[in-house]
Order: C-alpha cells, then structure tokens, then sequence
C-alpha cells in the first residue's frame, strides 16, 4: 500500500494526513461507525459461525466415526457363536470380524407406558473391535443382570445410572435391571431420530431376560481401501461363502454406501447449504446497509473531496483514502466478529453435535473459516464502496466544490400519487414525499429489510410446513393406538378381546415383516419395513405421489414410500423388481409411490395386501400388529387406551412387544425438527437485527442530510412534535413497504425452502403452508423497528436549534 | 481492479512548459463559458482574453452572476472552457484530463476558497501538511517542520496541533493561506477570501497577500469589494461575462 507509516525520533507514530483523515473520520461519527460495524460483524458472524460448526461437526463427526472402526458389511443370518466369528476374521481380505445380536424389547416407563428398546449382546470381555462401543459412565462390560444405556437415549429411557429400571424382552418376563453406566455408541442412529432407547447387556442377562444370547449377525472390517465400494462387496461375497459353508443361509449382506460414513452425516450438507445461503444472505443484507452509509459519507464528505482534488489530490489517492475508509469498518468488524463467531460456532457445535450424539473433541475454529471471514468482511465493505467511490470520484472538481449532491427534486409520479391522496396533514404528505427522495438508498434500505422479514417469514413458513406435513404424515394414519405383538397370534382370537377393551370403536389387524430388495449381481440392499394390511383398510389414508394405492386382488403389488428411490435410484412405479421375503426372493411389481414423513437414516417403507404377504410368506389369518380407533383422538384418551390395552392383553396371555398411540409418534417426529426450528429462528433473529440496524443508518443519514431543511420548518414554525412525526413517518412508511416487499418475497422464498429442506431432509416435498400469522408478527416488529429507529434520529433533530440547524454545513 | 488505487498514477502528464520569464503567468485566449441550463444555454463567459503577468496581484471584481468565479474556475482548472485557450504557469491546462489537473494544481497554484474549506478533522498543521502529502513533496519531517514555518508566518504557531473548529474566521483564513503557500506554488488564487470576515480581519489578509506579490508570488483574488480591488496591483472587472477594464492600474 501507498501509506507511509513511520516512526518519529520521538517515539509517536507518525502518519500521513491523509490517513489521519481517514481513521479520524472513521472515529468521528461514532453511531455511524457502530451501525457499519455491526452491520458487517453480524454478517461476518453469521457465515462464520454457520461454516465453522458446520466444519466442525462433520470432521469431528468422521473422526469419531472412524475411531468407532465402523463395519464395512454386515451379514445377517441365524444364530452362530464365536466359531463362525474366527471363520470369517481368518479370511484375508477382513481385517476384524465381531458377532453381534440385537434384541428389540421395552423398558416400562409408567404403569401403562413402555419405551421401545434395542438391547445389544457385549461380549463378557467387553472388547470390541468392530463398532465399538465406548463405555462413558459406571461399570465396562456390563455385570450380570445389569444394562448400560446409549447415552443420548438415557433421556428417553427416563432413567439414571443407579436406578433399576422394568425391561421386558417380548414374550418373556419382565425383570428389573440394574442401570450400570452409560455408553457411547456412534453406529447407531441418534435415539432423537430413532426414537429407540439403546441397551447394552452381555449375554448371560441377554438369556436371563429370555432373549437370545448367540449371535444372528456378523460385522467385518475390510483389510486394504475401506472406501472401495467394490472391494467391499467382494469381501462381502466371501464373508457369505464362508457363512454358507457353515450351514447356515445368508438373510441379508448389508454393505453401507458410502462406506465410512455416519447414518446423520448424510444430512449435513443440505444443512450446511441453506444455513450457508442464509449466512450469505446476512452479509448481502449488511452489504447493502454498507453501501448505503459509504455513499452518505461521500456525499456528505463531496465537497472536502473537492477541496483535496483543488490542493492536487489524484483520483487514486482519493479512492485509496476512501477504500482504506471501507476496510477499517471491515477491520472493526473483525474484531468483533471473529470471537463473536468462535463462541457462536462453539456453541451452534455443541448444539449439532448434541443432537446428532457426536463429541467435539477439540474445538478449533477451522483456519479457513477464518480466513473466509476476513476476505468477506474486508470485501464485503470494498465491494460496497466500489459503486458511491466511482460515482463521487468521476464528479469534476467544480461540481464537487459545490459540494450539493442531493438530486435536484423534480416531481415524479408518486408525488403526483401522494398529491391527489385527500385528507393526509402537510407532515406525512412531506415524509411521504422525503421517503422517495433518495431512491437509490431508499432501494439498498427496502430490500435488505425485505429480505430480512422475507427469510423470517419463510421460515416461520417453514417451521409450520414441517408440522402440517408431520399432522398430515400422522394423520394419514387413521388409528389411535397400534399394539405389535412379539409373534402373530390368530387374528380370529385377537380381534374380539381387542375390541372387547373399553374405548375402542374398530380394530384391523395386519401383519409386519422385513424384506431386502435383491439386486441383479445377488446382493442384497438396504432393508425395508413391510406392512401388510388390508386394501381396503380403514386405519391407513395413504398420500400418493405417484401410481395407485393397493387393489384388493393385488398379490405381487407393492407400494413403496418415496425415501426408497435414494436407496434404489432404480425403483419406478411399474417396473417389477426381486424382494427377499422371508428368506426366498419374490418378483414384485411396484404400483405406487406414497409420501410418508421418514428422515433419510429411516428404512423405506413397503406395503402390500395382507392377502398377498401370506400367499408368499404364509401366516394366512394370523396377526403380529392390530391397529385401534377410539372414540377420542387426544393424548389423555390414548394414554388411558394404551394402559387398558396393555392390561387386557397382557391379562389374556399375549406377548405384548410395544404399543403406541399417533400422540406419541408425533412428539418422537416432532423431536426431529428441533434442530432446524432452533437454527432457523436464530439466523431469523439476527437477519431482522441487521435490517433493523439498516433502517436506522438510513433513517440517520436522512436526517443529517435535511438538518438545513429541519431548520426551516422549525423557523417557520413547525412544533417539535411536527418535525418528529415528519421523520418517524418516513420510517414507518419504509418499515410498511419493506413488510409489503418481503411478504411478497416470502411466498417464492419458503417454497423453495420447503421443497429443498423437505426432499433433503425427509425425502418429501413439504406441505408448504404459509404463516400468515408471521406475517403480522413481521409487521409489528418492523413498524417497531421503524418507529424505534427513527425516534433517536428525530430526537435529535428537534434539540438542536434553529439557529444552529441553518448553520449546518 | 482495488489494487490500482493504492499504486501511483504512471500515466504521464503531458504538459506544455516553458521557462520564458516573460511570458504571462496567466493567459486566457477567447475563453467562453456556456452552461446548459432548463432555460437553453447560459453564457457565463463571453470569449474572455486575460493576461496576467509574474509577480501580479490582481484583483478580479465583479456583482454577483458577472462571470468572476467562473473566470477564476477557467484559470485554477476547476472547470473547462467551451471554447478558447487556458495557459497557466506555462502550461496549456485547457486538455488535461482531471488526474493530470490535480497533479498540476497541486505544484503549481494554491487556492484559497470564501469558507477556507478546511478539512474539520485534521488539525492546522495536517492541513497545512496536505498538499505536501499529495504532492509527495519531502517526507514527512520536512512536511512538519515547513508547516510549523509557514503557520509561524501566519502567527498560527501556537495553533498547530488544534482543529479548524476551534479557530476563529480570520484565523482559519490564515491557515488556508498557508496550505495554499505548502508546495510554494508560483500562483495563488483566492475566491471571495475576505468575504466571511470582518473588515479589520479582512484588511490583515490583504496586507498578506501584498506581502506575497511582493515576494513575487503571483496573487489572484477574486471579491466584490470595490475599496480592496483599488488597493490591489490591477483590478479586471468582468460584467456580463466579459472583461470590462483589463488595463487599469493602481
């Protein structure tokens, strides 16, 4: 740079004039400054701590994953003991090979009430070396007739370590087991998505509990490239070979695609996009404030640029002086942003990774982060600049000793408009005439206001779409409770004494399984959850997307939920694909697509007649699953027909393995949108922050600029209170265009943002349900703003006196 | 691109010199003025011709709206004739483009405006120092210490280190004298110098810039004073746009 910054003998920084213009200027005016400076670390902060915890959390959640040493394949088949496990760990290719068994149960909650639970077999050693398990609290293995709780779902386990809590694995007894201590378990799914509670027990307890001690699965890790998709398969294929070999069928292989990483992970970058777009837009609103108070700071400063071009200042050392004017608010801003956003991404990490159940190990803000918010804080003011820089610097020197620069007014149409509006009083025909002034700053102010209430708006619009498609996602389930048997009974037998519980009006009876789509080379893919039910069912409204909903006759139709396709890009409606069944594979024609609110780590969902499932599967008559209606449909009436349905059944012998009522699946669905409600609402926050701080640069600068014209109001007499409802008119009136403005934009903004956080998130489309309600919440708040932000300006306007306001230069 | 503005402006200054010391400081050769205005052109000079020797003091009077300030734009480059010749300080200005004007009027004229046009968060000495600044004129002692001698010269010593704000009218006059003195320019133009100050003020800026013709500075002032005109070397009276008693000498 051309400045010369020396030291003087005695010691005092010596530094050009010119520079001592500038930081003088830059100190001067110091709400000016403060509002630029803010504008830009808001900015600046926002990006940052977006993109640093987005950072963050992923490498933190890759590098806790890997230390999991996470499975390349998992094999399912029936049961096997450590012989099997030795088989496999001595072919070449695996590097380590473990058994597993996963048991479902429950873990009672209250007389009536029952948490859906996965008990885990440890080895008695407790050393693991695939998918490990990292103990976190209390006793490593796991003691005899103890359980040790994955620790993200200890909440939903309503317990502690010390308390002894009620589990019961289906069709056995319950026990009461002794919480040991707490694990940590990133294989899994965080329970706030699965909704699961996870236990860990070692396999005396698993058979004292009455479940089954050996192992039905067995995980391996590749040895060479363990991202190589193809290698892994390969290695897969000999796994099964040698499973085979030992007389047992392979039910499935289970190959994660992409190898190595998390099940949350494959959120994060629709999260890191539309969180990153808006902290971009955050800067763009503050880039337009910036501009807004560069241009005034030329045009109030035109005819000292004059002066320094009559004393022989070159255009590009007043262009210099002036840039160096822009990055100083940048610098500022720096210093406050860059902690700002360390703390801020500290604490937005914390929260991610709290709900997605990951440690962060060290918090480090991620050096190109910082680098990122340099660049934008320095070149979000130079860019702002750039524009008011030129157009004053081109002005020839006589026109910029005249130093004038407002426009000449000259009348448009809209003065003609707020001329021929009957009974406005003289002061808001004149703030109606002002707010039309400066077109160009008055443009800058109304779209980054609108822009802030238009984000706010969306996502509002948003946060309300998310729970309409969840109402309408539970709703297009007709039942109130839905009782899962450990193993089918006769439907015959189950339906009367279901029927015969008080509260119930109708109950239908299906039946559950899990298949495995079958690719053309023989492996399997991901596992999908079938319902069986009757076509004509009463207790299932399904929201088609594409195809037809089950025909009764239908034998080999299935109907899919739409998250399959990024599982199996080659499932369309119509084509006929192979599904394993019940170990035998099975052609099936898919005949529809159906929209059902499942996050991306959730199996897809099947559905094919009741008739049909038994033709291939067997099981005709019998029933695993009965759906209930009830008179009511609230949570105290399912509450109560849970608990009598858990008594009745229980009392009759049946072997009860959960029960559930809509009221509950909506608050486990719910549970899910936190995160993005949470995240959402903040950026909100801090978008309508910035825009309130635009509206009150540009509502300052107005002022200053018409101090001269104050005066002569206030000399031909215009009252205090008519010169501060002149100003805080003119706010208001920007605030309602702005409201005007951003509503408009609201409605294209928020449904992109459904679509796109819909199809990421939940692999459907939103039920875009616009908030109206934060329509009038955005006018209040930024007619507050207007009047909050014109008030201070206003206030100061009529303190000064007449005397001194004509005398302003 | 940014980085340009912080490098120095290489494009060289085409400038037609000449060390002839009789030749006029100022020369003005059919100098017209014309403004576009809603009313169709406005005349402000009608083909002025001004000759203005080394060592001059001229005072140019005129009413209001004669065409003197529009004149004294023509000769500090402030603004461009339609037509005609401006050559100033041996230089022919009339095509140079607004770059190579600031650089030339840096060197060569200092200009002392009616409000002193001070900039208010500098102190005197930085004001002073400006000019020297732009100009890349000695480093940054010999700024300081040629301000300090100049504001001494102007009784403004004591001064020094305060904001503009805090001195009085004639004071800041006197400062702005000495910015325009900076970069010892041969040329001095003054617009309306006297016109913000009181008569006894006003009479000591005169006494000063008799002081510098005497020198051999040449001095420019524009007023309408009548009673200060008489008492500079020669008054141009410009009427109309045009120059009505070129010749006259006191």
């Amino acid at each position: 740079m051309n400045f010369d910054i020396r030291q003087e003998s005695s010691g005092v920084m010596n530094v050009r004039p010119r520079w001592r213009k500038i930081f003088r200027d830059v100190l001067s005016n110091r709400t000016r400054t403060i509002l630029v400076v803010v504008s830009i670390a808001i900015g600046v902060f926002a990006f940052g701590t977006i993109f640093a915890g987005l950072i963050v959390v992923q490498r933190e959640l890759r590098d806790a994953y890997v230390h999991t040493n996470p499975a390349s394949g998992t094999i399912t088949t029936t049961a096997f003991d450590d012989e099997l496990v030795d088989a496999v760990a001595h072919i070449p290719a695996v590097a380590h090979a473990q058994g597993r068994r996963a048991v479902v149960a429950r873990i009672q909650l209250g007389p009536a009430t029952w948490q859906d639970t996965v008990l885990y077999v440890i080895p008695d050693d407790g050393v693991m070396n695939v998918n490990i398990v990292r103990p976190e609290q209390g006793v490593w293995p796991p003691a005899r007739h103890t359980v040790l709780i994955e620790r993200a779902s200890l909440a939903k386990a309503q317990t502690t370590i010390g308390d002894t809590i009620t589990i019961e694995v289906p069709g056995q007894t319950a026990r009461r087991v002794h919480v040991a201590g707490t694990t940590h378990d990133l294989s899994l799914p965080p329970a706030v998505i699965s909704g699961q509670v996870f236990g860990y027990v070692d396999a005396d307890t698993m058979a004292w509990l009455g479940g089954t001690g050996t192992y039905n699965q067995v995980t391996f890790v590749v040895d060479g490239d363990r991202r190589d998709e193809a290698h892994i398969h390969r290695v897969a294929a000999d796994v099964a070979a040698v499973v085979t070999r030992s007389g047992r069928e392979v039910i499935n292989t289970d190959v994660p695609s992409p190898p190595l990483q998390h099940p949350a992970e494959v959120i994060l970058p629709t999260l890191m996009t539309i969180l990153g777009m808006l902290g971009i837009l955050v800067l763009v609103i503050s880039t337009f404030l910036i501009i807004n108070t560069i241009s005034a700071i030329l045009m109030q400063q035109t005819r000292q640029i004059g002066v320094m071009k009559s004393i022989g200042a070159r255009a590009d050392q007043i262009r210099a002086m002036y840039y160096v004017l822009a990055m100083s608010f940048g610098a500022l801003a720096l210093v406050i942003a860059i902690p700002a956003s360390m703390l801020g991404s500290y604490g937005f990490e914390r929260f991610i990774a709290g709900q997605l159940n990951v440690d962060i190990t060290h918090f480090t803000m991620p050096p190109v982060v910082i680098v990122l918010e340099v660049l934008a804080a320095m070149a979000v003011p130079i860019v702002a600049a750039t524009g008011p820089i030129r157009s004053v610097i081109n002005r020839p020197a006589r026109e910029a000793l005249a130093g004038d620069t407002t426009a000449p007014i000259d009348e448009n149409p809209i003065d003609k408009v707020i001329a021929r509006i009957r009974g406005l009083s003289r002061p808001t025909r004149l703030a109606l005439r002002n707010t039309f002034r400066r077109r160009g700053r008055l443009v800058r102010t109304l779209v980054a206001l609108a822009l802030g209430g238009a984000v706010f708006v969306s996502a509002m619009t948003l946060r309300a779409s998310l729970f309409v498609t969840l109402d309408a996602s539970i709703a297009s389930q007709r039942y109130d409770v839905e009782v899962q048997f450990s193993r089918p009974y006769r439907a015959a037998r189950v339906t009367p004494d279901v029927m015969a519980v008080p509260g119930v009006v109708t109950a239908e009876s299906l039946l559950r399984d899990v298949i495995y789509p079958v690719h053309a080379d023989g492996t399997t893919g991901e596992k999908i959850t079938l319902r069986a039910m009757p076509a004509d069912t009463t207790m299932f409204s399904p929201r088609m997307v594409e195809g037809r909903w089950l025909h009764p006759g239908d034998t080999n139709s299935i109907v899919l939920s739409t998250n399959i396709t990024r599982k199996e890009p080659a499932y369309t409606v119509g084509r006929v694909v192979t599904l394993r069944i019940r170990d035998k594979d099975y052609p099936m024609q898919i005949v529809g697509y159906i929209e059902e609110l499942q996050p991306p780590v959730s199996p897809a969902l099947a559905y094919m007649t009741i008739d049909g499932y038994t033709a291939v599967a067997g099981g005709v008559g019998r029933t695993d699953t009965i759906r209930v209606s009830s008179v009511g449909h609230d949570a105290a009436t399912h509450k109560a027909l849970s608990g009598a349905l858990e008594q009745a059944l229980t009392t009759a012998g049946y072997d009860v393995r959960l029960i559930h009522s809509r009221t509950e699946d909506r608050i486990i669905l719910a549970d899910r949108f936190n995160l993005i409600s949470v995240v959402l609402s903040l950026l909100s926050t801090l978008i309508a922050i910035v825009g309130a701080l635009g509206l009150a640069g540009t509502m300052s600068m107005n002022v200053l600029e018409r101090t001269r014209e104050i005066g002569i109001m206030r000399a031909v007499g215009a009252s205090d209170h008519a010169v501060r409802q002149v100003i805080v008119s003119e706010g208001v009136v920007i605030g309602v265009l702005a409201w005007v403005l951003g509503t408009i934009i609201s409605i294209p903004m928020s449904m992109v943002m459904c679509y796109g956080i819909g199809i990421n998130l939940l692999g459907t489309g939103l039920i875009w349900t616009y908030a109206l309600y934060a329509v009038v919440i955005w006018l209040v708040v930024v007619v507050s703003l207007a009047v909050v932000a014109s008030r201070l300006p206003a206030r100061n306007a009529v303190q000064l006196t007449v005397r001194e306001v004509l005398a302003y230069e | 691109m940014v980085w340009n503005v912080f490098k120095r402006d290489a494009a060289a200054v085409v400038v037609q010199h000449t060390d002839d010391p009789h030749a006029p400081m100022i020369a003005l050769d059919a100098v017209v003025k014309a403004y576009d205005t809603a009313a169709g052109p406005y005349h402000a000079l009608k083909g002025v011709d001004v000759r203005i020797m080394r060592g001059e003091f001229v005072a140019v009077v005129g009413k209001s709206g004669s065409g003197k300030s529009t004149l004294m734009n023509m000769i500090t480059g402030i603004d461009r004739p339609t037509s005609g010749e401006v050559r100033v300080a041996g230089t022919t200005i009339t095509h140079l483009d607004e770059n190579a004007l600031a650089m030339w009027r840096g060197r060569n004229l200092g200009i002392i405006f009616q409000f002193f046009q001070l900039l208010p968060t500098l102190t005197v000495a930085e004001n002073v120092m400006l000019p020297m600044d732009f100009c890349d004129i000695g480093d940054e002692r010999d700024r300081r210490e040629r301000a300090m001698q100049l504001l001494a010269r102007m009784e403004l010593r004591e001064q020094a280190d305060k904001l503009p704000a805090a001195l009085s009218g004639g004071q800041q006059q006197r400062v702005a004298i000495a910015r325009a003195l900076a970069n010892d320019p041969p040329l001095l133009m003054a617009d309306e110098p006297t016109g913000n100050l009181d008569s006894r003020t006003a009479d000591a800026i005169f006494r000063l810039f008799q002081e510098l013709a005497a020198q051999g500075k040449t001095v420019v002032m524009v007023t309408h004073d009548s009673d200060l005109a008489r008492r500079a070397g020669r008054a141009v009276t410009v009427a109309d746009g045009q120059i009505v008693t070129p010749e006259r000498m006191t």
